[in-house]
């Protein structure tokens, strides 16, 4: 086996990449789900679009970040046409290392008060 | 919705398995669901999304960028949409090495370009271009109405006039006008002018500004001060010269002095497209004036039309008159266009894009063989590494380097097109245009888009299946034979053939008319027939007069070697003299229906040598009275129900004059000459007629010369001819009649 490739070296990620492996890190999700998941935790912000989503997919397999999924989902919302995308390792750690280069980022901004005190580092 | 959609998907994303494929298909199922819970609008702007995400997101940036260096083919470094300045050297650097290629495709693109602007710079003047004023908006023409409501004369009555005269709260200025002709004398030949009298405030009311000196002011119309004119820039150029001190010259019109005061801009037109000169009038000086209003700024045309229909309704309770109070508003047009010139001018528009798109699919097919031969080179770069879009923009960029010079190749054509079209466009009667017929900023629009179209029909196809090529097959085939571009040039092919059949068609359907034409028989023999037009000024010279001076013209015209008869009317076939309007009423019988009459006066000599043929009685002798009639085979039909009209009495509506039947001549198609139906006609003898002359009206209009007379050069003869024997009052004009 290969060894995993140093996560850094896909940072710093599009808001649209970061946002589908933020989608993934809940569990398994069909292309769907994710568009949902995505709208869902930016309020509307972000509206994934279908061709845009699977150029994201297709090159998150192929870097094997994410890997199809065995898992299914809600029995109602299951499908057998459905293809489930899951968090790789390697996708795990890259998000991580995105969360933190924000986090410093918002850490820096704030020391230079771009920001007010109390605030979360969440979205990006 | 989804249909569109999975073609997309085949389209773009053939990179993909087909269940892949479905599964996006699927998905996008599932948004547009989702969005139709938010109603149609979202749906749409969904779909629009989907859909450009789905053609532009295989073209982006690799969503993970930095990681290019791994293995993917299709997702390497995208670059920008635009090409970079090193593509547009290396597509100039090898359009220059092909020079034959080029060549071919510029003049192709240049030809078809060129066709495209020049119908469009004429279609945009006649047809889609407003007035070129700066009032232009609000200027309307007014025309009484009948009881009815329908537009009945374009004339206005005095008392109507004057009562639209008085109503500031709709109308801004309320102007008229009345045509006229006259006889210009000055220091060369005698010439017939068209002009126009105008109230002195029109062209104010219009917004234009004369080129030379100043427009009309209220004392120019006064009566008992002396004549005041405008005069045309062409007028000026001919008979003045383009002096500049014309401003205070006189111009002799009808034997009257005339001090001329201005000059008109180049270009303008008015009433249509003919006026050479403008002559201040009061309005109640003039016959049957056509009123034109400037409407007050912020009221349109309904609003406007709505307060006359209350008023016009009050005073025809207050104030009935014989004729209706009514009137109609109309926008002024700048333009006049025949139907039929108008329709052929729309298939001319359409038929030349047509051309365009021929064009392109051959570019297009000549792009694809081209690509095909660099399908090697494409593959290899592809390769190693270069992107699909890359090699897409730079092809495109090839491409969009020669529709650049194309399309200014085909300016260049238009520029010198226009100036054709202007120097061939029939004359004013079929169309004319207040509109300058130039290449301005709209056309340069047109053309730009045209070319950029262009380029990006003929080009992105090409460059999108060249770019696709895959590298193995396109190393291992010898042959330039791959089957997607065989595919592609088949479904050019097709698309060519398709285009250039039905222009064909259309180009055989036009032949065919002319042929039917040229073969129509118009009724009289226009061959060896000249026709002379004579104008001789009616308030100056008694009938007697008139009649002794053009039967001494007559006269001399004989005298010409080769001329076999001479004959003189009021009109002549395609553009007849009166026109009587009313309800047929033959004596004795029921009457008819309402009918459009044409009347033209002619002399005994008259169908014997324009070759009419006398079906049953007899034609004009000297001395007929006025009432005597002969009469076309339709309107015999009419009046008698049969063949044997002559001797019956007809008129026209309950108080016109009697007409006796005389004669029944063979049909002659006086305006249309396709139209095959009869055409109704009267014609009644020439000296009896003559009518207690008006203004400037022209009446003897034209004398007919059956004879080989253009071999001795008519013109310059008979103009002598005529010159020596009058030439203060008689212009004569030489016209032939169509198919002479």
């Amino acid at each position: 086996m290969k060894p995993m490739p140093d996560p850094r070296r896909f940072l710093p990620l599009t808001p649209a990449v970061f946002h589908v492996l933020l989608a993934l890190a809940g569990g398994a999700r069909h292309g769907y789900g994710i568009i949902q998941d995505v709208a869902a935790a930016t309020g509307g912000q972000v509206a994934l679009r279908t061709g845009t989503l699977y150029t994201i997919l297709k090159r998150l397999l192929q870097e094997r970040l994410i890997s199809e999924s065995n898992e299914r989902g809600d029995a109602e919302d299951d499908d057998e046409r459905r293809r489930y995308y899951a968090l790789a390792p390697l996708g795990r750690e890259v998000v991580q290392a995105e969360a933190r280069r924000l986090e410093h980022m918002v850490t820096l901004a704030r020391s230079h008060r771009m920001l007010p005190k109390p605030a979360r580092g969440a979205g990006r | 919705m989804t249909a569109v959609y999975r073609a997309l998907l085949r389209m773009f994303w053939r990179h993909c398995e087909p269940a892949e494929r479905a599964e996006m298909g699927h998905t996008f199922q599932r948004v547009i669901a989702d969005a139709a819970r938010h109603g149609f609008l979202s749906v749409a702007r969904a779909a629009a999304s989907e859909y450009t995400a789905l053609v532009v997101a295989p073209l982006k940036r690799d969503p993970l960028p930095e990681a290019w260096a791994s293995t993917s083919r299709s997702f390497q470094r995208g670059g920008d949409m635009i090409p970079s300045l090193h593509d547009w050297r290396t597509a100039v650097r090898r359009a220059a090495a092909h020079p034959g290629h080029s060549a071919v495709v510029i003049a192709v693109l240049a030809l078809g370009i060129a066709v495209n602007t020049v119908v469009f710079s004429v279609a945009d003047s006649a047809m889609f271009r407003g007035l070129p004023y700066p009032n232009g908006a609000r200027i309307h023409e007014l025309f009484s109405t009948d009881h009815a409501g329908r537009t009945s004369n374009p004339g206005l009555t005095a008392a109507s006039l004057a009562e639209w005269s008085a109503h500031p709260e709709i109308f801004e200025a309320m102007e008229a006008f009345s045509h006229a002709n006259f006889v210009a004398l000055g220091n060369g030949e005698p010439d017939q002018i068209a002009g126009a009298f105008v109230t002195p405030g029109l062209f104010g009311a219009l917004g234009v500004s004369p080129v030379r000196g100043r427009l009309f002011d209220a004392r120019d119309a006064e009566s008992g001060r002396g004549g005041v004119a405008l005069i045309s820039a062409a007028l000026w150029q001919q008979r003045f010269g383009g002096a500049d001190e014309v401003v205070g010259r006189t111009l002799t019109l009808n034997d009257l002095p005339f001090t001329i005061v201005g000059v008109m801009p180049p270009h303008f037109r008015f009433p249509a497209g003919q006026q050479q000169v403008w002559i201040a009038q009061d309005a109640r000086q003039m016959v049957r004036p056509q009123g034109m209003v400037l409407l007050k700024p912020g009221l349109s045309q309904d609003v406007v039309q709505q307060r006359v229909n209350t008023i016009s309704a009050a005073l025809e309770k207050e104030r009935p008159q014989k004729e209706p109070w009514g009137v109609r508003l109309m926008p002024h047009r700048g333009t006049r266009l025949d139907p039929s010139t108008a329709r052929a001018l729309e298939v001319l528009t359409v038929a030349v894009l047509v051309v365009l798109l021929i064009a392109c699919a051959n570019l297009a097919n000549l792009g694809v063989a081209q690509a095909l031969a660099r399908q090697r080179e494409l593959a290899v770069r592809a390769a190693l590494g270069a992107s699909r879009w890359r090699l897409v923009r730079e092809l495109l960029a090839e491409h969009l380097v020669l529709g650049a010079a194309g399309g200014i190749a085909g300016l260049m054509l238009a520029w010198w097109g226009v100036q054709l079209a202007i120097a061939l466009a029939p004359d004013a009667l079929t169309i004319w245009t207040a509109n300058e017929i130039r290449i301005d900023g709209r056309i340069l629009v047109f053309t730009a888009v045209a070319t950029l179209t262009s380029a990006l029909l003929f080009g992105i196809l090409p460059a999108w299946r060249a770019s696709r090529a895959d590298a193995g097959d396109a190393l291992k085939s010898r042959t330039a034979s791959g089957t997607p571009h065989g595919r592609l040039r088949a479904i050019l092919v097709v698309a060519e053939v398709t285009l250039s059949v039905v222009l064909l068609i259309g180009a055989a359907l036009l032949v065919r008319s002319f042929t039917k034409l040229t073969q129509l028989d118009p009724g009289f023999d226009p061959r060896g027939l000249t026709t002379l037009s004579l104008q001789v000024a009616t308030d100056r010279y008694p009938a007697a007069a008139r009649r002794a001076y053009v039967e001494r013209i007559a006269q001399a015209l004989r005298g010409i070697p080769g001329v076999t008869a001479v004959a003189a009317s009021n009109g002549i076939p395609t553009s007849g003299g009166d026109i009587h309007f009313g309800r047929l009423e033959v004596e004795g019988r029921e009457t008819g229906g309402q009918m459009v009459l044409p009347n033209s006066h002619v002399d005994a000599a008259y169908f014997s040598t324009m070759k009419i043929r006398i079906l049953a009685g007899r034609g004009f002798v000297d001395g007929d009275p006025p009432e005597a009639a002969v009469v076309s085979e339709t309107l015999a039909q009419q009046i008698a129900g049969g063949p044997n009209a002559v001797g019956r009495r007809f008129r026209l509506g309950a108080r016109g004059d009697w007409w006796t039947v005389v004669g029944v001549a063979g049909e002659v198609h006086q305006s249309r000459m396709l139209e095959r139906d009869g055409s109704f006609e009267i014609y009644t003898p020439l000296w009896s007629n003559l009518l207690p002359g008006r203004y400037g009206q022209p009446v003897v209009r034209v004398a007919a010369v059956d004879s080989s007379l253009r071999r001795v050069r008519a013109d310059d003869h008979s103009r002598r001819q005529v010159g020596g024997l009058e030439r203060r009052s008689v212009a004569a004009g030489r016209r032939s009649p169509p198919g002479g």
